[in-house]
């Protein structure tokens, strides 16, 4: 067919034209559908209006009225209805039928409307259908999620237990005379120990990067300053050594601050006021991060076990270091036994500190230790002839015996996480119950005091973009319950995850149970309502850490008795076996003993390190698998080498 | 004669749609129609003609347009698609078939011996 053929044109040309006419949609149809939604949402829609304009008489309108109201329709068919039937009634009158007989058989209005809505629902396009089943499900989950929203709204937390008087009640139990804390405390605030007001912050000459601080030496500019402040401060000593000697600190802690004494008060915070107690609660609350939290929950929450402050634990940094500048003294007055007395002080403080119940004191206990394993290391290395045998076997033995609690539980991280389990989930009497509105505000909370600040300084927050202010907390806080475990289910997980870690502490490095604690802590960190996760792995390697240095400081000590003995450095472990150490040190990272080397009149004493190959005692830093600052990823060269445990290396 | 609901229902938009056969036709004029040419048996309640109409349209048997008719006044009027036509064409057949066999069975006979009350004896 030639399309350019004029007949063939011609007789095409209808059919072109009547499809354009038509338009593209169908037969009418964009014109139809346009007029109904005119009809819909404008005026040309007005049923009513068209009808008692039609100049029907009035019980034939009020049948068309009635029938067309009964269907319930939309505007546009409803208008529709309404013209065909005033056309039906006035071309029937037209052709001869009076009002009364098109009345008489029109027939019942409510079967009319049932019928005509009956057609028009069935035969809606499915984009209607559609539309509307949308707007049903709408409107029926914005009923369900406004029942949701008023049942989690009426969840409230049931403060039903005391979990800091749980706390202390190992602590109220021991006797006064016991308590190490009533030593301490006057001569602390006395001196300004207590807090971060060390009057011997001043006396620091330099930070290692080891964190540890180094203090006047004799011919350091201020040496003589550091010493008359030690003579004018003979009673701050005596107290030191005397409560040094008890096992126990003996100090009931309050989240509530109103409850300690005012002497108490005063030690803790030096820089508040007794009276004005509410400030140190601005202070906690300003820990909570981002702003926007109800007087509700930061009430909840600073009164929490979490909102504990142990102000005065870092007190024992600054009266170790007292006792480190003291020894020094003591030395340039040949005082051995001062030294002595000093290194078994700082023992006594690391005891105290490990006896208290919180991973905090137990991380701050070993870094103690540590100062007392340097403390015998600058005395007994600088000073080889200061003390007698029976002086250094003294050390040895005050090294030796000291308990570093290798194997422990942790009763107040489970008391802590028990509190804030009741702070943020309600209580149906058999211990479960769900997500609070409150709750939720202090689980965030919790999560932001732990993890909000990176060690530069920045925040870092991780919370769903759904909780991060009030009104999104509001809102879908009902969501939120869906998805919340109960309250039961999150002590169960917790209680389960408690005893991994403390199974976890059962082991050794070398054992193939010892795990990996930072992947499990992220694990349990990374879970949404799990709100707080001690940092036991820090813990771990703090004891592992003190355990080595210990173990090396006894060997140390016991070859240089030895040295002193016969003239001569031993050449084995055996050589000290039996008279100057029971059994030998072991290596706290291969499990196997201690290895020493000897270098012209000193002994090393190192661990073969992480990589497990004895290097002969070259020194890498990070051959120590327990090093605080130990990166991740450490590549298997990077950790060629050994640890030296004695002398510890300054980097 | 009056047909029966049941009946109606199946036979009515065939009559309906056998009227249109015929041309465009407003509401009225089909009520009026149907009841003349059926000699009253297709005399639809008024009220279920219209929903019908729109049930046929639905169903794409009948189309509808808007005109202005000779009084002036806007009426809708409906005639058959493409499609209807074929579905009235195979109802017919139907209806032909039903009507002979019916016919066979002597049931479109008016008068007959069987339907007289039965004798016994």
């Amino acid at each position: 067919m030639n399309i350019l053929d004029h007949e063939t044109f011609e007789r095409l040309m209808p059919t072109f034209a009547g499809f354009f006419r038509r338009g593209l949609f169908g037969r009418g149809s964009f014109r139809r559908s346009f007029r109904r939604t005119r009809r819909q949402f404008f005026a040309e829609g007005n049923w009513k209006e068209s009808l008692t304009q039609s100049e029907l008489p009035d019980d034939v309108q009020a049948m068309v009225r009635s029938v067309v109201t009964q269907t319930r329709l939309f505007r546009f068919e409803k208008y529709e209805i309404t013209e065909e039937l005033i056309a039906h009634f006035q071309d029937g009158h037209q052709r001869g039928q009076s009002w009364e007989q098109l009345l008489a058989s029109f027939g019942n209005a409510a079967v009319s409307a049932r019928l005509f809505r009956s057609t028009r629902l069935s035969n809606r396009p499915i984009a209607i259908k559609a539309l509307k089943f949308s707007l049903w499900s709408a409107l029926t989950l914005t009923i369900v999620y406004l029942g949701l929203f008023a049942f989690y709204n009426l969840a409230r937390p049931n403060i039903a237990a005391d979990y800091s008087a749980k706390m202390n009640e190992p602590i109220e139990s021991i006797p006064q005379d016991q308590k190490a804390w009533p030593v301490y405390r006057d001569t602390w605030i006395k001196y300004g120990l207590n807090g971060r007001m060390t009057l011997y912050n001043k006396f620091i000459t330099s930070v290692g990067v080891d964190g540890f601080e180094e203090y006047p030496r004799p011919g350091d500019q201020q040496w003589e300053a550091a010493v008359t402040s030690i003579k004018q401060s003979q009673d701050l000593l005596e107290a030191i050594r005397k409560g040094s000697k008890l096992d126990h600190l003996g100090l009931a802690l309050h989240a509530d601050v109103s409850r300690y004494s005012k002497e108490d008060f005063t030690a803790l915070y030096p820089q508040s006021e007794y009276d004005n107690a509410g400030d140190i609660y601005a202070w906690v609350e300003s820990g909570f991060g981002k702003e926007g939290f109800s007087n509700e929950a930061k009430y909840l929450m600073s009164r929490s076990t979490m909102g504990i402050l142990l102000p005065h634990v870092q007190s024992f940094r600054g009266a170790a270091s007292v006792l480190i500048i003291d020894s020094r003294l003591a030395v340039t007055q040949s005082d051995p036994d001062r030294v002595i007395a000093n290194v078994e002080a700082t023992l006594g403080f690391a005891r105290q500190l490990y006896n208290e119940p919180f991973t905090t004191t137990t991380v701050i206990g070993s870094a103690i230790f540590n100062m007392a394993v340097r403390h015998v290391e600058e005395m007994v290395n600088e000073n080889p002839r200061l003390f007698s045998p029976q002086q250094l076997e003294r050390l040895q033995n005050s090294i030796a015996k000291f308990e570093v609690p290798m194997q422990r539980s942790f009763p107040v991280e489970r008391i802590l996480t028990k509190d804030l389990i009741q702070r943020i989930y309600s209580d149906d009497g058999n211990g479960d119950g769900r997500l609070t509105p409150v709750g939720l505000e202090v689980l965030l909370m919790a999560k932001t005091l732990i993890g909000n600040v990176d060690w530069d300084g920045t925040e870092n927050y991780d919370v769903p973009w759904h909780q991060h202010s009030q009104s999104t907390r509001t809102f879908f806080g009902p969501a939120v319950m869906l998805s919340a475990p109960t309250r039961k289910a999150v002590t169960e997980s917790i209680q389960h995850y408690n005893e991994q870690i403390e199974q976890a502490f059962t082991a050794n490095f070398w054992d193939p149970e010892y795990g990996d604690l930072k992947e499990l802590e992220a694990e349990k960190r990374d879970e949404e309502f799990i709100a707080f996760v001690s940092s036991f792995s820090r813990v771990r390697d703090a004891l592992n850490n003190a355990a080595a240095l210990q173990n090396a400081t006894v060997l140390a000590i016991a070859a240089k008795r030895f040295h002193r003995a016969s003239g001569q450095w031993p050449k084995t472990l055996d050589d000290l076996i039996g008279d100057y150490v029971d059994e030998a040190p072991i290596d706290r990272v291969s499990g196997q003993p201690l290895k020493f080397r000897i270098t012209g009149d000193t002994i090393i004493v190192y661990s073969v390190g992480v990589d497990v190959d004895d290097d002969g005692a070259k020194h890498n830093q990070w051959s120590n698998p327990f090093a605080f600052d130990r990166p991740e990823n450490l590549l298997i060269a990077d950790t060629d080498g050994d640890w030296i445990l004695w002398p510890v290396k300054k980097n | 004669m009056k047909l029966e609901r049941e009946m109606m229902r199946g036979a009515g938009p065939t009559a309906v749609m056998q009227l249109l056969a015929g041309g465009e036709k407003y509401g009225y004029e089909i009520v009026e129609s149907l009841a003349r040419q059926s000699e009253g048996v297709f005399e639809l309640g008024q009220s279920t003609l219209y929903p019908m109409l729109y049930n046929l349209e639905a169903k794409k048997m009948l189309t509808s347009r808007e005109k202005k008719g000779d009084n002036g006044r806007v009426r809708r009027y409906y005639r058959l698609t493409a499609k209807g036509k074929k579905k009235l064409a195979s109802d017919r057949q139907q209806w032909a078939a039903l009507v002979k066999g019916m016919g066979a069975l002597g049931l479109t006979r008016t008068t007959d011996s069987n339907l007289q009350s039965p004798s016994f004896g």
